[in-house]
Parts: C-alpha cells; sequence; structure tokens
C-alpha cells in the first residue's frame, strides 16, 4: 500500500515537471509581449530595456532553470498586465471558478445519474432511447450557445434568474446548467453501462428469481458497485469541465480562473498564464490522487489493477 | 464478441428484443451522417448562392416562408447579405473536414503510441503513460489556445491543435485493450513463431484492439465538431471568408433575440451531427463491446 | 470497506454544497438602492492607480475617483477642475493657480506639491507609465506657492491646456506611505466618488464623497462591471441588473427599442474608422492616383448605411468635427466606380490585387464592414482578399511594427482631444501608427503643432488636413456613433469624447 502511494507521488511529481517544460516551451513559441506593454510611442530602447528587465533575453535553458526554481516556491512572477503577483491573483480567483465548477458537476451527477440508471433498468426501450437522446443533446450543443439561450429564456423571457455575474445562489444556476450539460451525457452513459454490468452478473439474476424483498437488497448492492466507476470519473470531468468552465465564465461573466486564463493569453501575459496552467495542472493532478487514494481504501484489490492501467 | 454473446444467451427476453429491434440509434445515426457528409460533398451543386457573396441590400432577410423572407433564399441572409442555406452546406464541408482531419490526426498519434506503451511495456509504457498524465492535467482549451494564438489561427493550425490535444483518449483506451490482448494465446503463439514485434503489432495486436478504436474515433469527431464551435467563438477557429458551423453560430450568437436564424440553423447542424455521431458510436459500443468503460 | 463508502459519498456531497452555499450566500450583493447605479462595461478596470493606463474603459472607471487638473465640459470645452486658472507667463512657462480647500478622500490635503509629485511620478523611471508620452514636452514642473505652480515646457507647446485635461492627481503622502501596489489597490484621490471595493473581474464600487467642492452626487453609489459577452450584458440592461450598458451595436437595438425600461442614447464620438493604406510599401500604392481610386471606388455612406444602420458620419480627413482644428469645407470623396477605373488605367494598375486587414470585435461590426469594404473594392475592379485578425495584441503589433496588409483598418482617439495627436501619431513620416510619408505633410505637422497663435494655428490645421485628403494615405472612413442603452429610471445624456461621468447621472 505504502510503496502504492510513493509510486502515485512520483508520478505526480513527474507529471507536473512536464507540464511545466510544456508551458514554458508553448509561450516562447508566442511573439514578444513588450510592446502590448508600452505606449505607442515607444521607442526601440525602451522595448530592449523592458526585455533585460524582464529576462527576455537570455538563452531559454536558462530562463526555464529560473522559472522551474520559483514556480517551486510559489513565485510565478508578476502579472505583466495586473502587476500584481500572478499566483496571489489566481488563488483570489480560482473560489470562483471552483463554486461553479462544483455546481456544474453537482448538477450533472444529480440529473445524469438516476438518467443512467433508469435507462439500465428499461434497457432498450423508449424511455431508454428518449434518456439517451436528452442527455446526448447537452452534449451536441456548443456550451456558449446554450449559455446564452439559456439567458434568453430564463433571465430575460422569464426572469427567474440574474442574467450574469456571481450575485448569491441564483447566479449559479444558468451557469451551473451550461457547465454540467456537458457532462451530462458522459456520466449517464457511465451508469447505465455500469449498473448494466451488474445487472448481467449472476447474483443480481438469481436474486431477480428469488423475490423481491432479496432482490431489493442485491439491487441496493449492485447500485454501489455500479458507483465506484463514477468516482474515477469525477476526477476526470473535473478536468474537463475546468476547459469548459473559459467559456462559461466568459459568457456569464464569472469572475474566475477561465475569464482570466483567456484574458492572460490574448494579451500575452507571460507569468499569468505560466501560473494558471501550473495551478490548474496540479489541481487536477491533485484530485486525481485523492480520488486513486479513496479508490484504494475502499476496495484494495483495485491497487493491483490501477497500477497495471 | 463473445461477452456481448454470453450476455445475450444468458438473459433470453433481452437477446430477443435484440435481434428483433433495429437499432434506432444506429439508423438515425447513419441516416443523419449520410445526410450531412453527401450535402457536403455535393455543396457546389446543391448551394444556390456563393457562399462568400455579400448583398448588403439583402441583409437579415427571415428563412422564406416567414413574413419578409424571400423564395431565393431559404433559409434567409446574414447581417452581410449572404445567404444561410449556401453558408451551412459550404460550412459543412469544411466543419466535417476539420473534425475528421483531427479526430484522424488524434486516432493516428494516440494509436501508435498506445500501441506502444501496451505492447512494449516497462520503461517505455511508464513514459507514455507520464506523457498522457500530462496531456490530461493541462485543460485541452487553454492549450489550444495558447498553441493557436502562437501560430496564428488557420485551417492547418486548428485541426493540428485539436489533434494535438485530444490524443491522449485513444493512446488510454488502445493500451488498456493491448494489456489483455497481449496475453493472449495468438499473440503467445505468433510470437513463438519468430515473428518481429512490428509485425506482431500490424497484423496480430492492431486488428484485435481496433473495436474500442473504432467507438472511441466516433466519439471524438462529435467531440472535435463542438471543439472547433468552440475555438470560433474565442475568434481563434478557421477565420473567414471561410464559412464553418462553428464561425456562423459564434458570429450569429448576437442575433439570437431579433435573427434567430443566423445562429439556429447552424446550431442545428452541430447538434444533429453530433449527436447522430454520438449515438452511432453508442451504439457501435453496445453492440461491439458494451463493457466498454468510456 | 464498503460501510466507509457509504459515508464518504453524502459526507463529500455535503461539504461540495456547503462550498458552494457558503461563500455564495456571504458574497450576496447588499440591495441596491434608488440611487445607486450599475454600469456594465466590457472589461475590467486594468488598474485603480490611475497612472499606470492609457486604456479608455480604465479611465473612465478611475474618473470618477480622481481629479484631473483641468477638464472638458458637455460640450468638450476646457473648463477648471483643480485648476482654476491659468496663463501663459513666457513662451515656454504657464502658471497655473489651483482650487483651495481640496482634500484627497483619505483627508491629505490637495496643494502644489501633490502636482509636482504626480508628474515626477509618471517619469521614475521604474514606473511602466503608459502616460509618458502624453507630456513628454513638460520639462519640469516648478512649486511658486501651495496653489499656484509653474510648468516649464522644453518648446512652446499650445497644447497644455489639453494635456492639463489628462494630469490625475494623486495624494503625495499616502502614495509614500502604502507603496505603488496599494495605492492601485485601494485608490485615493480627489474625485467626487470615494473607492469602496473592488474585485477583479467581478465589480468595482464606488460611493459618494459628499465632501467635493461640486457638491453632493445625485447617485449615491456606482457599481462598475465587466461584462465581456455582449449577449449576456444586453440580457443584463433588460432584466434591470445594469442601469447603463456602452457598446450596443446597431444591430441589437431593435431587441432593446422592444424593451420598455430602456431607452437608446447615442452620440458621434471622437472615435473615428480609417482603412490606413501602407503607403510606404511602395510599389501601387505609393501613387497617389492609385490611392484616390481606392477612396473613388468604396462607397462609404451606403455600407454606413446598410452595415451600421446608418450610425456612422463620413469623415472627410483626418479629424472627426469633435475635435478642434476640423475643417467642414473639405469635401468628401464620392462614390465613382467610373472615376476610379479612369485613375487606375491612368496609373497602369488595371490589375491591382490588394489585401485587407482587420480586427474582429475591437469596433462595433469592424469585421463586417472591412468584408462589405473588400467585396465592393473586388466589385470595382480591384481584387480585394480579407485577412482577420482575431487577437487584438496580434493586430496592434502588425501596426506598430509597420508589418501591416497593404489596407489595415484602423480606430483612433486620445483623450486628450489635441489636433496633434490627430496627425502625427498616423500620418507623420516614421511614427509609430503611420505607414505614410510625405515631406510636405510633415512640415505642416510640425509647424502647427508649434503654432501659439490660435488664429494662425486653425489656418495651418485646416491646411493639413486639406492636403492629407488629397493625397489619400487613408481610405476614409467615418466617425463612429457611441451607443449606449439606458435604464428609464437615469437622467442622462454621453459625451462626445467616450467618457461617463458619474456626476452627470441623475434621476
Amino acid at each position: 500500500m505504502l510503496a502504492f502511494l510513493a509510486r502515485r507521488l512520483l508520478q505526480s511529481g513527474l507529471v507536473l515537471l512536464g507540464v511545466s517544460v510544456i508551458v514554458f516551451g508553448l509561450l516562447h513559441l508566442t511573439g514578444d509581449p513588450t510592446r502590448l506593454l508600452l505606449p505607442l510611442e515607444a521607442r526601440e530602447e525602451d522595448v530592449r530595456q523592458l526585455r533585460t528587465l524582464l529576462g527576455l533575453d537570455d538563452p531559454l535553458w536558462l530562463q526555464y532553470v529560473r522559472f522551474l526554481s520559483r514556480a517551486v516556491r510559489g513565485d510565478f512572477g508578476l502579472s505583466f498586465k495586473h502587476q500584481v503577483p500572478a499566483l496571489g491573483l489566481i488563488l483570489s480567483t480560482l473560489p470562483a471558478t471552483l463554486q461553479l465548477t462544483v455546481a456544474g458537476l453537482s448538477l450533472a451527477l444529480i440529473v445524469a445519474v438516476p438518467v443512467g440508471i433508469l435507462a439500465a433498468l428499461r434497457r432498450n426501450s423508449l424511455l431508454d432511447a428518449v434518456c439517451s437522446v436528452g442527455v446526448l443533446m447537452g452534449q451536441a450543443m456548443p456550451v456558449y450557445w446554450l449559455g446564452l439561450l439559456l439567458i434568453l429564456v430564463f433571465a430575460v423571457w422569464l426572469g427567474w434568474f440574474p442574467a450574469a455575474g456571481r450575485d448569491g445562489l441564483r447566479s449559479f444556476v444558468l451557469p451551473a446548467c451550461a457547465l454540467g450539460a456537458f457532462s451530462m451525457a458522459r456520466i449517464a452513459r457511465l451508469a447505465r453501462s455500469g449498473m448494466l454490468e451488474v445487472l448481467a452478473q449472476d447474483y443480481v439474476r438469481t436474486a431477480r428469481s428469488a423475490g423481491v424483498r432479496a432482490f431489493v437488497v442485491t439491487y441496493k448492492y449492485a447500485l454501489k458497485n455500479a458507483a465506484i466507476p463514477l468516482v474515477t470519473v469525477i476526477g476526470l470531468e473535473f478536468g474537463i469541465l475546468l476547459g469548459g468552465a473559459v467559456i462559461t465564465e466568459t459568457i456569464f461573466a464569472w469572475p474566475g480562473v477561465g475569464r482570466l486564463a483567456v484574458d492572460a493569453i490574448f494579451s500575452r501575459d507571460y507569468p499569468l498564464v505560466q501560473a494558471i496552467v501550473a495551478v490548474l495542472a496540479t489541481l487536477f493532478v491533485l484530485i486525481n490522487l485523492a480520488v486513486d487514494l479513496v479508490y484504494t481504501y475502499l476496495d484494495p484489490r483495485i491497487v493491483y489493477v490501477r497500477s497495471a492501467r | 464478441m463473445t461477452e456481448a454473446a454470453a450476455v445475450a444467451v444468458a438473459l433470453p427476453a433481452v437477446a430477443r428484443a435484440r435481434r428483433r429491434r433495429v437499432s434506432f440509434r444506429a439508423v438515425f445515426g447513419i441516416t443523419v451522417l449520410l445526410a450531412m457528409g453527401g450535402s457536403a460533398l455535393l455543396a457546389p451543386r446543391l448551394a444556390p448562392w456563393d457562399p462568400a457573396r455579400q448583398m448588403l441590400l439583402k441583409r437579415l432577410r427571415p428563412p422564406a416562408w416567414e413574413a419578409r423572407g424571400l423564395r431565393e433564399h431559404p433559409l434567409g441572409t446574414d447581417h452581410l447579405g449572404r445567404d444561410i442555406l449556401s453558408r451551412i452546406l459550404y460550412g459543412g464541408r469544411i466543419s466535417l473536414l476539420v473534425g475528421l482531419s483531427a479526430m484522424a490526426l488524434a486516432a493516428g498519434l494516440g494509436v501508435t503510441l498506445g500501441l506502444c506503451a501496451g505492447f512494449f511495456g516497462g520503461r517505455t509504457d511508464a513514459i507514455i503513460m507520464r506523457i498522457v498524465d500530462v496531456f490530461l492535467a493541462i485543460p485541452y482549451i487553454l492549450l489550444a489556445m495558447g498553441v493557436v494564438f502562437a501560430l496564428g489561427p488557420s485551417l492547418l493550425n486548428v485541426i493540428l491543435v485539436m489533434g494535438a490535444t485530444r490524443w491522449v483518449q485513444f493512446a488510454r483506451i488502445v493500451r488498456a485493450d493491448v494489456l489483455s490482448i497481449r496475453e493472449r494465446e495468438f499473440v503467445t503463439g505468433a510470437r513463438a513463431r519468430g515473428n518481429r514485434s512490428g509485425r506482431l503489432l500490424l497484423r496480430h495486436v492492431l486488428p484485435n484492439a481496433l473495436t474500442p478504436i473504432i467507438v472511441v474515433a466516433t466519439l471524438e469527431l462529435a467531440f472535435m465538431i463542438i471543439y472547433e464551435s468552440a475555438l470560433s467563438f474565442l475568434g481563434l477557429g478557421v477565420q473567414p471568408p471561410t464559412p464553418t458551423w462553428g464561425w456562423m453560430l459564434a458570429d450569429g450568437r448576437n442575433y439570437i433575440a431579433t435573427a434567430w436564424w443566423l445562429a439556429t440553423f447552424p446550431g442545428l447542424a452541430i447538434m444533429l451531427t453530433v449527436l447522430a455521431v454520438n449515438l452511432l458510436g453508442d451504439w457501435l459500443r453496445d453492440t461491439l463491446d458494451p463493457r466498454l468503460k468510456i | 470497506m464498503r460501510r466507509g463508502f457509504r459515508l464518504i459519498v453524502p459526507l463529500l456531497t455535503l461539504v461540495g454544497v456547503l462550498a458552494v452555499v457558503g461563500p455564495a450566500a456571504r458574497d450576496a450583493a447588499r440591495a441596491a438602492g434608488e440611487r445607486d447605479v450599475t454600469i456594465a462595461q466590457g472589461i475590467d478596470a486594468e488598474f485603480l492607480d490611475v497612472q499606470m493606463t492609457n486604456n479608455i474603459v480604465t479611465l473612465i472607471i478611475n474618473g470618477s475617483i480622481y481629479d484631473t487638473l483641468l477638464t472638458r465640459d458637455k460640450q468638450l470645452q476646457i473648463t477648471p477642475r483643480l485648476a482654476t486658472a491659468y496663463k501663459l507667463v513666457s513662451e515656454k512657462v504657464w502658471e497655473v493657480k489651483l482650487r483651495s480647500g481640496v482634500k484627497f478622500h483619505n483627508g491629505e490635503p490637495f496643494d502644489a506639491s501633490a502636482v509636482k509629485f504626480s508628474f515626477e511620478r509618471i517619469y521614475r523611471p521604474d514606473f511602466k507609465s503608459p502616460q509618458k508620452g502624453w507630456f513628454s514636452t513638460i520639462d519640469r514642473v516648478e512649486v511658486v506657492d501651495p496653489t499656484t505652480v509653474r510648468f516649464h515646457t522644453k518648446v512652446p507647446d499650445p497644447a497644455m491646456p489639453a494635456r492639463m485635461t489628462l494630469m490625475y492627481q494623486l495624494a503625495p503622502k499616502y502614495v509614500a506611505q502604502v507603496g505603488d501596489v496599494q495605492a492601485n489597490l485601494k485608490p485615493v484621490g480627489t474625485g467626487p466618488f470615494k473607492f469602496v471595493e473592488w474585485s477583479k473581474n467581478e465589480r468595482i464600487v464606488v460611493e459618494a464623497n459628499d465632501e467635493h467642492w461640486t457638491g453632493k452626487p445625485a447617485v449615491r453609489r456606482a457599481t462598475w462591471r465587466p461584462i465581456p459577452e455582449l449577449g449576456a450584458r444586453i440580457a443584463a440592461l433588460q432584466t434591470g441588473q445594469a442601469d447603463l450598458i456602452v457598446n450596443v451595436p446597431p444591430d441589437q437595438l431593435p431587441t432593446l427599442a422592444a424593451t420598455k425600461t430602456v431607452r437608446i442614447e447615442k452620440i458621434p464620438s471622437c472615435r473615428i474608422i480609417y482603412f490606413g493604406i501602407a503607403q510606404i510599401k511602395g510599389g501601387a500604392l505609393a501613387d497617389r492616383r492609385v490611392r484616390q481610386a481606392i477612396n473613388h471606388a468604396v462607397d462609404v455612406q451606403g455600407i454606413l448605411d446598410a452595415v451600421l444602420l446608418g450610425n456612422g458620419k463620413r469623415i472627410n480627413s483626418s479629424m472627426p468635427p469633435n475635435v478642434w482644428g476640423y475643417d467642414p469645407s473639405i469635401p468628401l470623396y464620392d462614390y465613382n466606380p467610373q472615376k476610379a477605373k479612369e485613375l487606375l488605367a491612368a496609373a497602369g494598375q488595371t490589375n491591382l490585387t490588394l489585401t485587407l486587414q482587420a480586427p474582429n470585435g475591437r469596433w462595433a461590426m469592424d469585421k463586417d464592414i472591412a468584408q462589405a469594404i473588400a467585396g465592393q473594392l473586388t466589385e470595382n475592379g480591384i481584387k480585394t482578399n480579407v485577412k482577420i485578425i482575431g487577437e487584438w495584441g496580434s493586430y496592434v503589433r502588425s501596426v506598430l511594427d509597420h508589418k501591416t496588409e497593404d489596407i489595415f483598418m484602423n480606430g483612433w482617439c486620445l483623450p486628450s482631444l489635441e489636433p496633434d495627436h490627430w496627425v502625427t501619431p498616423n500620418l507623420h513620416t516614421g511614427e509609430p501608427v503611420s505607414q505614410y510619408s510625405n515631406p510636405e505633410v510633415d512640415k505642416l505637422i510640425v509647424a502647427a503643432r508649434a503654432e501659439m497663435n490660435v488664429e494662425k494655428r486653425k489656418q495651418l490645421y485646416a491646411q493639413l488636413l486639406r492636403l492629407i485628403r488629397d493625397d489619400a494615405p487613408w481610405i476614409f472612413g467615418y466617425q463612429q456613433m457611441d451607443i449606449y442603452g439606458v435604464n428609464t429610471r437615469l437622467k442622462w445624456t454621453p459625451r462626445g469624447d467616450e467618457s461617463i461621468r458619474l456626476t452627470e447621472i441623475g434621476f
């Protein structure tokens, strides 16, 4: 068990290192941010001065080492655009994104799991088809289209929810719907297939023929087992949701990291983009690590299976 | 295939139902895809107008069946007076082209890496899986934005970027499958007969891993179409005047309340296509290997 | 083991829900009062340290917290603000009298030392201010007495009053005490509104400063919200979440017309949109006849009517009517495809192919207008391809580096409203935004810049503008119409300098 834990930690560390390399390398493919930071009348010397000040003239590997040594201490430098420490800026906006992501994921789970299970129980019936299609429609609509339609119908026409911004509980609903819709299909599908697999097994069939009460008892057991793969999925879905949050936050004017990221990329704010990707990747790795730990706690046999993953 | 058959035998009622009913999903999926694909291929023949032609005097005309609509523009015109139907037809070509190419790229990359990881195991596997984890950890959209931004938005760059950020899905599933396949008799048998690794991979392992690849491919195709529209929304998709469904939807989104046809038709096109592909993928998975956990 | 699972799931759900509900309930905005206003713009303020920015949205927000020495009234005439009077003592020395009894929001008194401090701060070598270019003609500030300062300029500078409308005043003791970072996060000025809170990308809240010498503002509390997505911004106005929104594109007017609680306010902007022709590239573009032909081959009015629904006014040269120096007698280019063909033939350029570049979403319907113009040029014999550069940073860079396509779309307005700023940066040889070179034009620009006699200066500009018009370094586009959506409970009309003043809002 301990060996497994140690190995997972090492893996996570390597992953983060890899992330840092990619992030660093990627951003040096982009153009020169100095022009954006200086006024229209800037002379060449001003540009050169800024480049030296920001260390953009040194060899790449040196810049990378410098970046990495500071990053592990949490120092991602000052955001070019906002002139405040990048990490602090992200940490202050992260809660908003996390709240939205949790809300979206919760909503997706609340809707999709029952739908999936229902579909499994009535396999190949009309209900199954309707559920599949319904949930898939959420995944088939581009998020921003869905978001804008939600705003139009529920905010402007019906006035039930605010159109944008984060202002109390009601403002969570529309963005969470838009964000969660995409995950609903995947979660429902997993719930359905997990349930189907469990239902096909011997003990369930036996219970079914043994009578109602026995069936109900084993049915609950079956449900729980079908839920296990969902736990893994939550970790992965989180990553996907963070990606979808970028667009949702822009539409709903949500003050989260997604918007910050879009802004940062478009204004070539090197330190901020690096810090955002680093933070989000770390978050993702930590969450999946946690999921793995919960998993192994629940069922140590999985250790063997997952290490062969 | 064997597992599915076993289930079918064990649950007679379900099996009979299965054999009786032709899957609605398969039919729907294939029909829509054929329609979309067909109209995309035949766009030059079918489209009444040049999709880039601006007719400023006829801008924002509603579809033909509405009061202010015009017969020659069945689905209306956009804010520059371009015919929507023609743009949908031509847009389909690009959107489907982008989707298929990106998916093919992702598949190519992912399958190759997944095969190597699963088959060779050991250090190769560890390295490849760590790379997979790295790509999983970084939010794909931020990665895509960063790259497209750096290289400039163009048809090629968009395809490259989309493929390069989604190969992971293929790699993981192929690897898992290969891991189980490689211990099977026919592989060990072939090996004993002295087949070299490469040949072994291609001739014996790959064909058996095809099932999950196909399923993932269909699902990823659907994803790519949505992905393209997301990049267009951010202004980083394929640039105008080349019409794509994603761009049309992104452009039309400010007219949802007034000129609804600008966004609704491309939106429906995307939705129907994605739905069809997803349903098809679902059906394929159910038929070929229901235990696949995707 | 399984039992553990039973507990974990509901526990996690509870934690998750609490994580969501808790902070959300706490953040619920305080109920908006009758005299509170919410203004939604497209982006958040970059800084609340007004000297760190030259961005119009940020300046608008900062303008409620800080005062300038002089300001412009509703008719855009220069009037006193923190400075009550100014006069030329000698050709290069301006003496300015300051208002007495003014205090910063933290109680610190405003006096001449604040003026000196504010000016010198911009030019501190380690201070990254984009405003360094605004006051580059000023050599130094001399404190004569607590209510009098003298500006010594390097050259005779008739634009000084205009520059003084951009001199925002900071509190010396406060900034020295808390440092630059805190001065940005918790700004202190002398303005009619005091800073309350800044939640990045979410809202900036200011409240009325009743001690301001202009009197108690009618607005008690104002919230500035950044809502980047146009659809959401308009929806916010329709639902009453926002009372005032900016940059409404003409196509959205029908949506708002249907909403009873909303009215539309329009005003011709100081911002002009033009299509620069990169004359310095040489070849066909260096020939004035070709450039004139291009102007004759585009029906700007028709495109304005079709795409902007008439919300734009053609410009005859490089200045809009809002800027002093404008000459209404200069003729517009008429739409004359025949003449265009003749000019092209005379220049020997009958098979011309050009590329036009435009941004996406920077100005109202920008890429659509660009496409319309390119389409029209193509129809009239000049095959024109369009290149849309969606990302604003690259776009700016291509312009500043002089690496644009043959024709590049550009918008222009500087808050100083100083005439020289409308010709030097865009048309003088070698300037950052200029891809044009004409020694005659350069001579006139320099002469007009330094001419202290008002009448003579006006004549010089008239001459200059006519020369520019005839030499056609641009496709002369249009003056934008700034369109705002306002809630009917507000009494407010817009300003011609793109600014929004909270003190101008009533009920």
